[in-house]
Parts: structure tokens; C-alpha cells; sequence
């Protein structure tokens, strides 16, 4: 007997999930319903989201501009969304998708000739898992702007403080569905470690702070080994120790000066 | 051969990559960034952090809320839904819904759960994670898009309750009692309150289920649970942890959400639990590290390393990710304590006092069963309405009646009998 409620607990809720969606409620001023022409609701899922909502021009301008370029970031570089209005149940939205040729990334040249090991440079662009602004995935424009503003701190870690990096240039190969990427990067020189000196404190914490550094004059400049051997020397000398970095006038060096104050 | 086969099993096993202690699903290696961040961000909460409100029963409930409002807005699948143990409510990426404990103790029915998921639900609907994955930078243009996509939320909601057979007028109430202070990535809460009462239109049809949320949500902790960390007589006492921390009359002690600071002259101490596989992976990494078995568990000393800079995809996302983690900072002094459910973090300041530093590290020790039970977190207790009267009036029998107040709309009307919520003490 006991078994009678629960099976109709059961399919109470059963009965709850698997009813039919009961239709919207058409009003004026809101958006009774979206349609998608010339793909699917997946192509633009934030402008498929505005049935139900209140129906706003700008907002929807808006939501077009960011549906054209999450289709842009899965490799639809010349997609275009155009949405037209229509009276009907409350307002009706037609969402016109132009997708176009998807083009998928076959190659990334850095047109340079300095040392910094191509995978780093492969590496700090790419996006997204390797599926954006990789070999294999999709060209994203803007999000390889920022990558390369990335890229040219990485340099500048790294040594080539003067570096500069040119725009990109894509050449679109639409029968292939292919874009090839070409990075002009002007390292110029890099710089090395000129002189490593400490200063204030006693004669023999400046040499505990020299020996903690670890770091010798003439070594190329890596500014996270830099900023790990200050850590170190703070952590194994346990005193404030400021770093001072200096252009060495007419060489391309960088002095460092540590200067030791107060215990910490 | 058996036994090599099954080396050369474990050695394959050995070589996957793993986020916090798990091997990373398929999403990670197939390029699937939503899913693939998703289910570590998932990972931080469960093993992280102790932060996933362990009720099955109300998981269940709230899952089945989901699934209707789902099947409602024609979704293939319905979005994993995780109870979180503190107050932040949202769409995580990858198809993942994590509502706030804190969140659904102040809804009133099943619909205003209902409306509260729903809006998370139309996040997911509409990919708005991907926007901060692939969208602008965080400028002026993407904070537009995040209110525009947090304004198109709150408003599908409502023809997410009407399509599932919910009570449309639920969303305003919900967003009412949800609703914090403003902030740059919302619109101001009066609009998002005037758009959706405009959509809602006072419509009261539907299912609204105030009985049904209410049983499942009795005995459920109220506020931040004091498990992860409270003060009881002279103890900072983590329950969950089973332990407990002497704090020496004169130090000055400070709490910040779950975790307490301990200052006496320059030297300080910062307390806080994490989850299992987090102390375990921290413990592994620390640099100069030495173990020692204790009675509490292996405790580890160390400094924290300097932060990983790999370049590859899946170290940029894990990075990425990992940042929300609670964690010391680089070169910090750094204790780690094990225990079977979760560990300790207890982070010393480079000045520390070797004294001072010893005299705190030796207060560690087993909570007490009288601390443990002090411990014990606020919970929801169900009270039946003595006659037809509003909350406010009936909350006058509760033990904690301003507490109780806090958990519904003070003017609600109760019918004789009707149920409502009280705190247990």
C-alpha cells in the first residue's frame, strides 16, 4: 500500500518536466519571438535569448555586434548579422545570419631572426586551448592585437628591450577555406646584465646579497630570473632589499643595483 | 605479463594530465573551452575549496528545477547544477549552474528558485560565458555587454517560468530578495526590478510550490556555515577540519570570511581551510619544504613557489582559473596540515617572531566535542503559522525572530497552519 503515494509522487514529477513549454504570453514591447535566417539559433544563441525579453533597438544593435564577433572568433572572418522587426506577437525579430566561407589558420610565420625559441612566440599568442590564433584554429584580429602586446613584453623580458612588432598581414585563401598569418617582429638588440652591485647595509650582507642573487654581469637579461633572485636573496638574507634597474649608458646593458636597508 | 600490462596501465594513468587531483576530461584536450573550464572550475569548489553545500536531497531538488526549466526553453540538455556553500549564485562555463546556499534561504517557493535558476539558465542559453572568453577586454564596451547580458537574463527568465508552467510574478519577488547592492556589471537594481514586474505583469498563474521549497530546505544551514571557522572561547575551531587553534590571550585576532589572522607586534599568522586535493597539491609544490607525520595529520613546511608561466593552452586556462583559488602568495612562509577531509593553510609573515611563530603553531591541535558542537552552524527550522497572520507577526515565536525575518517577505500573509521559516536558535 505503500507503494501507491510514491508511484504517484513519481509521476507528478515526471509530469512536471515532460509537459509541452506552454507558449509566451504576447505583449507590446516585447519580443514575442526570434527567427534565425540563413543558419540556426546556435550561430547567434545571444540574439535567440531576446524571445521573452523586452524589446530594445540599441540593446539588440549591441548583441549584433557581439554575435557577429563570437561567429568571427570560430573562424567566420567575413560574417554579418542583420536583424529585421516585424509587428506580430508583441514584436517579432528575423535574424539574418551571413556566415560565409570559414577560414582556419594553416600557417603563423614571425618574419624575425632573433633567438627567443619559436614556441614561445607560438605560445603566447595562441588563445582559447590552441583554437584561437593557433595553426588549426581560428584568426581572431583583436584578440591577436592583445596577444601581440603580450608578445612584445615577453620580448622586452627577455632582453630586446626596443623591440617592435608590425600589424599582421592575412592572406585569405578562400577556395581552401586558409588564411596564413605573417608577423613582422623587429627585435633589434638585446640586452645583458652590465654591472651587479649592492649597496648599503654591512660589507658582509652586501656579499650574502650578491652570492643570493646569483647573478653575474655580461649574462643575458631575463627578467623573471631577475625577479626570482630578488625574491631569493630578500628570503635568504630576510632584509629589505630594493632593486634598482639602469640603462648602462652607450652599451646595450642593464646595471643592477640592490639596495639593502633596514633588517625586515 | 598481467603485471606488466597492468605497470604500463598505471604508467599511461600516471602521464594524463590532471587538474587538482583528477585527470582532465576529454573537453580539455579537444579544444572545448567552455566545457573544459567548466569542469575545472567545478573542481575548485569541490576540491579547492569546501565549498559545495554537501545535501544531496536539496542538490536533487534543485536539479529537477533546472531539468523543467530546461526542457521548457527546448535546451538538448539541462546544465549541471552545483549547491555552493556560500552566497555567489551564477552560470559557471561548461553547462554549469552554481546557486549559493545563502541565495536559497531567502526565496520563498519553488517558483522564486525556479526564477533565480532561470536567470542562470538564460546565461548559459544565450553562451553569455563565451563573451568572457572571446569577447572585447574588460573596457567600457565589455561592461556594457555584461549589463546588456545580465538585463536579457533577468527578462528570458520570465518566459523561462511562464514556457516551464511556473508563476511569472515569482521573478520579481525573487529578484527582489536576492538582489544586492548595485555594481558596475548589473544594471542598477531598480530597472532590472521595473523590467521584469513589466514582463511579469502581475500574472499569478502558474505553479508556485512555496510547501514544496520549504520542506526541502528545512534544517538547511543558515548564513556562513561556522563549520569552516568560528571563534568559540579562546579557539578558532574549523569543525570540518575536526581542529582547532589556540589564540594567546594578548595577540590581536582578526576574521575575514573563513579565515582568521593572528597579529602580535610584527609577527602575523593567517588561517584558512581548503579542500583535500588543493593542501595536497600546495604541500607538493612548496619550495624548501620539509614533512613531518603528526597527530593531526602530515603537516608540511615551505615556501610558496613563484606562480607556474607556462605557456601551453591548457596551463594559461588552468592558471587562469586557479587565480580564484584561495593561496599564498610567492615566497611566503607556508604551513600545510592534511587532513582526511580537507586541510589547513596557515601562512607566517617573513618578520614572524621564531617565538611567537612557535607558540602559535603549537596551539594546533584536535577540536574538543564540546568545541565542535559551539561550532555547529544557525539552521532553518520550519514553524506552522498559529493563525492566519502576516510573516512579520509570526516570526515573534521563532528564537531569532530579526534572523527569521531575513528569510521571507516580512508582509507575506500566512494562512492557519501555513508553514514558514524560523531559525533553531
Amino acid at each position: 500500500m505503500r507503494l501507491v503515494p510514491a508511484l504517484l509522487l513519481v509521476a507528478c514529477h515526471h509530469g512536471s518536466t515532460g509537459r509541452p513549454p506552454a507558449p509566451l504570453a504576447c505583449a507590446e514591447g516585447r519580443v514575442g519571438k526570434v527567427t534565425v535566417d540563413g543558419g540556426t539559433a546556435e550561430d547567434v544563441p545571444q540574439l535567440a535569448v531576446l524571445e521573452g525579453t523586452l524589446d530594445d533597438e540599441a540593446r539588440t544593435e549591441r548583441i549584433s555586434k557581439v554575435s557577429t564577433d563570437l561567429l568571427r572568433a570560430r573562424g567566420y572572418a567575413h560574417a554579418a548579422i542583420a536583424v529585421d522587426r516585424r509587428t506580430g506577437c508583441g514584436v517579432e525579430l528575423v535574424v539574418h545570419v551571413t556566415r560565409g566561407p570559414r577560414f582556419v589558420l594553416s600557417a603563423i610565420t614571425f618574419d624575425t631572426d632573433d633567438e627567443l625559441p619559436a614556441a614561445t612566440r607560438r605560445a603566447t599568442i595562441e588563445d582559447a586551448l590552441g583554437t584561437v590564433n593557433a595553426v588549426g584554429g581560428a584568426y581572431v584580429e583583436d584578440r591577436l592585437t592583445r596577444a601581440l602586446a603580450a608578445l612584445r613584453r615577453r620580448y622586452q623580458d627577455a632582453g630586446w628591450l626596443d623591440v617592435s612588432i608590425d600589424a599582421p598581414r592575412p592572406v585569405y585563401d578562400a577556395a581552401r577555406g586558409q588564411v596564413a598569418l605573417t608577423i613582422p617582429i623587429h627585435a633589434g638588440p638585446r640586452f645583458k646584465l652590465g654591472t651587479v652591485v649592492a649597496r648599503g647595509g654591512r660589507r658582509s650582507t652586501r656579499a650574502a646579497v650578491i652570492d643570493a642573487l646569483g647573478l653575474r654581469g655580461g649574462d643575458w637579461y631575463d627578467g623573471r630570473v631577475v625577479r626570482e633572485a630578488i625574491e631569493r636573496a630578500r628570503r635568504e638574507v630576510d632584509e629589505r632589499i630594493e632593486l634598482h634597474l639602469q640603462l648602462a649608458p652607450g652599451r646595450h646593458a642593464i646595471d643592477l643595483e640592490a639596495v639593502v636597508g633596514e633588517p625586515r | 605479463m598481467r603485471r606488466l600490462a597492468a605497470m604500463l596501465v598505471l604508467a599511461a594513468c600516471g602521464a594524463q594530465p590532471h587538474y587538482l587531483g583528477a585527470p582532465l576530461p576529454r573537453a580539455c584536450s579537444q579544444g572545448d573551452v567552455e566545457r573544459c573550464a567548466g569542469w575545472m572550475a567545478e573542481r575548485d569548489l569541490v576540491a579547492g575549496q569546501l565549498d559545495v553545500y554537501d545535501d544531496p536531497a536539496l542538490q536533487a531538488y534543485v536539479q529537477r528545477v533546472t531539468d523543467r526549466l530546461a526542457h521548457g526553453a527546448g535546451l538538448p540538455r539541462a546544465p549541471h547544477v552545483v549547491i555552493a556553500d556560500h552566497d555567489g549564485t551564477y552560470a559557471a562555463f561548461g553547462e554549469r549552474i552554481v546557486i549559493g546556499r545563502m541565495a536559497i534561504e531567502k526565496l520563498a517557493s519553488e517558483a522564486e528558485l525556479a526564477a533565480i535558476v532561470a536567470h542562470e539558465l538564460a546565461h548559459v542559453e544565450g553562451h553569455h560565458a563565451s563573451m568572457s572568453l572571446f569577447g572585447p577586454d574588460a573596457d567600457a564596451t565589455w561592461l556594457v555587454a555584461r549589463r546588456d547580458a545580465e538585463a536579457i537574463a533577468d527578462e528570458r527568465a520570465v518566459a523561462l517560468l511562464e514556457r516551464a508552467g511556473y508563476m511569472p510574478a515569482a521573478m520579481p519577488r525573487a529578484l527582489d530578495a536576492s538582489l544586492d547592492a548595485d555594481d558596475d556589471e548589473h544594471p542598477p537594481r531598480a530597472d532590472r526590478l521595473a523590467a521584469v514586474t513589466t514582463l511579469a505583469a502581475g500574472r499569478t498563474q502558474g505553479f508556485e510550490g512555496r510547501a514544496e521549497l520549504l520542506q526541502r530546505v528545512d534544517r538547511m544551514v543558515v548564513g556562513r556555515d561556522t563549520q569552516l571557522g568560528v571563534r568559540v572561547d579562546d579557539a578558532w575551531v574549523i569543525a570540518t577540519l575536526g581542529i582547532a587553534l589556540e589564540l594567546p590571550p594578548r595577540d590581536v585576532v582578526h576574521v575575514d570570511g573563513d579565515a582568521l589572522i593572528l597579529r602580535h607586534d610584527r609577527s602575523a599568522l593567517t588561517v584558512y581551510p581548503i579542500g583535500a586535493a588543493w593542501a595536497r597539491e600546495l604541500a607538493s609544490e612548496l619550495d624548501d619544504r620539509a614533512t613531518a607525520d603528526t597527530a593531526l595529520g602530515p603537516l608540511t613546511v615551505g615556501v610558496a613557489p613563484p606562480r607556474s608561466t607556462s605557456d601551453a593552452p591548457i596551463d594559461k586556462l588552468q592558471r587562469a582559473v586557479r587565480e580564484l583559488l584561495p593561496q599564498p602568495a610567492p615566497g611566503t612562509w607556508v604551513v600545510v596540515l592534511a587532513r582526511p577531509h580537507g586541510g589547513v593553510v596557515i601562512e607566517l609573515a617573513a618578520k614572524s617572531d621564531p617565538v611567537i611563530r612557535d607558540r602559535w603553531l603549537g596551539g594546533l591541535r584536535a577540536a574538543s566535542r564540546a568545541e565542535l558542537a559551539a561550532a555547529e552552524p544557525v539552521r532553518i527550522a520550519l514553524h506552522h503559522a498559529n493563525h492566519a497572520e502576516t510573516v512579520r507577526d509570526a516570526v515573534d515565536e521563532c528564537p531569532d525572530p530579526e534572523r527569521a525575518l531575513e528569510l521571507d517577505d516580512p508582509d507575506r500573509r500566512l494562512a492557519e497552519g501555513e508553514l514558514f521559516k524560523c531559525t533553531d536558535r
